[in-house]
């Protein structure tokens, strides 16, 4: 598209992006679909489709230990980490050790960071929902945080192109607080939860029982195959089944021409050129060798994830810029939010002894918010709501290692599927608070000397309170559905961050003053910069977000490309 | 309403939760590195879960056996006992038991690599101390048993692991014997987490999920086994 400057301007790339992962990824799709000479810069190693996914498939007996990561290894490689579901035998192998990217947690937070290019959109949990209106005037309505600078009529059009181009298989609702999208095929309850969304649905008058809405496909797309159900996707999916940057962005990317994917590149800060108010390029240390190369473009887009993007903004220091670049409000490395999950209820269920089903469903059942909707569903002791999360199956083997007894009778009676169990999560909205920050610490620093992020991440009253509603609810719903032994949990302890959800340190915002980016993803201070990850998140809404940063990749994608047209960028 | 019980932190461990949508777990708690019962568990809970962590496609890869197998933590005698009560645990029938599936391997491999050495010296212990029910029985070690007096034996040690009390073991003097769980429901664990992630136990035993459609609801009779 003829944007490549003059060679004596040293403008080697249209475009660098910063991260490979969930926003990272669909940038560079963009971007080089859009004609640019673009350099995607991962921190990680490569991972080729198919090829790398060296545990896929693999069964329990195949690995040293079961598929388990001992605990002395746990104790020692990932104290931080071993916090996520994510991390096991099978997908360690994605996952750097804690001691090469660490985290000084002021207060307990978990972050989960991949070394692969790909990044966490290998091994997300794919649930794919989009915000609806009153997510994105949730911060002007109660006055918590900042307002958006968008509103949902802003990105729909965008959540329609993602949800085409990745395959989001759902059912549609006509909720409003969960606008419906362009859904495949919805993938189908069990016995028992199509029982409890009758019972939860004639009882609760605004509750709604759905199937999950996810990133997997149930029809073929694009060469890719429908889900074959075998059950771990974060090992990765050599059928594509699933949305991440290896099925579907980098092949794309790479079928442009316009592609240059550089692993093994830990971007160190981003060049500022005062004289123009551009970011001139970035900085970088080979991962292996420590050598440091710098890289010029037009327009750098910051995919780093919600702290890593955070990290290297902080680190990217001026004259202009003494607190990190684009950081005149001051809002840089705060206000980060998350939904503080592990609360909910489960229980046991009889009289659907004689249903089982067949496969491993990559999803669940979803409840959608129902607090704090409109009058009606108002709750008197928070603002905002939650969701939840779950599902209904049978026991497994697993049962037999406290079932009394012992002998061919013990086996024989672990032959049969066991009762079953049905078990509710809720995902709550964090309010955006500024004290909830990250700051370079001035001692810890990563694997390659950039300094370590320290952290400081509350739950406040409003989440508190909430929480005591999540797991009520939970519990009266699964009741609702008959069932039995009904068990609440609520695991406080586990961190911030915990949920893989963190969001909020370069949030987005109408005012320069009080913001970091513009309603395009732009940062206000320096106008070919921009944030399209986690970090550019206002507000957390209770939904999983990776969809929305898709369809905001996309749409800030297309505004600068659009700029760099006009001349202005 | 029913009654709600507020679940302890151990609860987490105990029930399978095959929770693999979102990015979280709704309970993997930090791992409390004292309890080796629940290490077994957590092998049992997590990625293990059924029905779908575990989910795997029918039929695709050859027996991996070969070199003999030689014991890190186990001394022979030992590892001879484990495998002998392992098989009265889960005996050969129609399919075959832990014997077969090497179960007693597995529990060799947890016990050096997740037992941390005061768990994996009073399960040693317990071990050991399988001979003296065994002459309290019937006057001859537990090796010499017969083998309706070694399962005499067991059935007294279940009864007393599994008697529905949460107090724990029954016996032990001293201090440290008293703070390890009793020797069945370690056992049996161990036995039970061996053989249903071995090939003989998700592919003889159980059956392994096919790839393919999904299909939600089928009559249970349609399978005849439980899923691994």
């Amino acid at each position: 598209m003829g944007v490549r400057r003059k060679a004596q301007e040293r403008t080697a790339f249209d475009a660098i992006v910063v991260g490979s992962g969930m926003s990272g990824g669909w940038a560079m799709k963009e971007l080089c679909e859009a004609g640019l000479d673009t350099l995607v810069l991962e921190r990680g190693r490569m991972v080729e489709h198919v090829r790398d996914y060296v545990t896929e498939h693999k069964r329990p007996w195949e690995m040293p230990h079961r598929g388990r990561i001992p605990p002395d290894v746990l104790e020692r490689d990932y104290p931080v980490q071993r916090r996520t579901f994510a991390l096991s035998e099978y997908t360690r192998h994605w996952f750097y050790t804690d001691h090469r990217v660490p985290i000084v947690e002021e207060a307990p937070f978990t972050w989960v960071q991949t070394g692969i290019v790909g990044g966490r959109a290998l091994i997300w949990g794919r649930q794919s929902y989009r915000w609806g209106p009153m997510d994105f005037e949730a911060n002007a309505a109660d006055g918590h945080g900042v307002d958006w600078p968008i509103r949902y009529d802003d990105l729909a059009p965008w959540y329609d192109r993602i949800e085409r181009a990745i395959g989001v298989s759902g059912s549609a609702e006509s909720l409003s607080q969960l606008p419906d999208g362009v859904f495949q095929r919805p993938m189908e309850m069990t016995a028992v939860e199509r029982h409890v969304k009758a019972a939860v649905e004639a009882t609760f008058p605004g509750r709604r029982v759905i199937i999950g809405r996810t990133a997997t496909l149930t029809e073929p797309l694009d060469g890719r195959a429908p889900c074959h159900y075998c059950g771990p996707c974060a090992r990765g999916c050599s059928t594509g089944s699933y949305y991440s940057t290896q099925s579907v962005a980098l092949p794309a990317a790479r079928q442009t021409g316009r592609l240059t994917l550089r692993p093994l590149s830990v971007v160190h800060s981003v060049l500022y050129d005062a004289s123009v108010n551009r970011a001139s390029g970035v900085r970088v240390l080979d991962a292996e060798t420590g050598e440091e190369r710098e890289y010029a473009a037009r327009l750098v887009f910051l995919c780093a994830s919600t702290m890593g993007t955070a990290r290297i903004m902080l680190h990217s220091v001026s004259a202009r810029f003494p607190d990190g670049i684009a950081n005149s409000s001051g809002m840089l490395g705060r206000n980060i939010i998350e939904h503080h999950a592990r609360v909910g209820a489960r229980g046991r269920f009889e009289g659907f002894e004689d249903r089982y089903y067949r496969g491993n469903r990559p999803n669940g059942v979803y409840v959608p918010r129902f607090r704090n909707l409109d009058a009606a569903s108002r709750h008197p002791d928070f603002v905002r709501g939650y969701g939840l999360q779950g599902q209904a199956s049978r026991l497994g083997w697993q049962r037999g290692s406290t079932m009394p007894g012992f002998g061919a009778g013990f086996k024989e009676r672990l032959r049969a599927p066991g009762e079953w169990r049905m078990t509710l999560q809720a995902y709550g909205e964090f309010l955006p608070r500024p004290e909830n920050r990250a700051v370079l610490d001035p001692v810890v620093k990563d694997g390659w000397g950039i300094p370590a992020l320290r952290v400081s991440v509350t739950r406040g009253p409003n989440e508190i309170a909430m929480r005591r509603d999540m797991a009520q609810t939970a519990a009266e719903m699964l009741e609702a559905g008959g069932a039995r032994d009904v068990e609440v949990f609520d695991n406080p302890e586990i961190p911030p961050g915990t949920a893989n959800h963190e969001m909020g340190t370069a949030r987005m915002g109408r005012d320069p003053r009080t913001s970091v980016l513009n309603g395009y993803n732009q940062c206000h201070d320096v106008p070919n910069l921009f944030v399209t990850d986690g970090a550019c998140m206002t507000s957390a809404a209770c939904q999983n977000p990776s969809l929305t940063y898709l369809a905001l990749t996309a749409r800030a994608c297309a505004f600068a490309v659009d700029q760099v047209r006009r001349g202005e960028l | 309403m029913q009654r709600r019980r507020r679940l302890e932190g151990e609860f987490a461990y105990r029930t399978p939760i095959p929770y693999r949508f979102g990015m979280s777990h709704p309970s993997r708690p930090v791992i409390d590195r004292r309890e080796a019962v629940r290490r077994v568990t957590v092998l049992l809970g997590g990625a293990l879960s059924a029905p779908t962590l575990s989910g795997l496609l029918a039929g695709c890869e050859g027996p991996h056996e070969g070199a003999t197998f030689v014991p890190r933590t186990l001394s022979a005698r030992e590892l001879q006992r484990v495998e002998a009560v392992a098989e009265l645990i889960i005996p050969a029938t129609d399919t075959p038991g832990a014997s077969g599936a090497r179960v007693h391997e597995f529990v060799d491999m947890m016990l050096t690599d997740y037992f941390p050495p005061r768990e994996r010296a009073g399960f040693l212990r317990q071990l050991a101390e399988l001979d003296d029910r065994a002459r309290a029985l019937g006057g001859v070690d537990f090796d010499a048993a017969s083998a309706e007096q070694r399962i005499r034996v067991l059935v007294e040690l279940d009864d007393e692991a599994f008697r529905g009390t949460n107090e724990g073991p029954t016996r032990g003097q001293d201090r440290a014997e008293a703070e390890d769980p009793p020797f069945m429901r370690t056992m049996k664990e161990l036995t039970v987490a061996g053989y249903y992630t071995s090939e003989i136990g998700q592919t003889v035993e159980l059956r392994l999920a096919p790839f393919g459609p999904y299909e939600s609801d089928i009559p249970v009779d349609e399978v005849d086994r439980a899923w691994a």
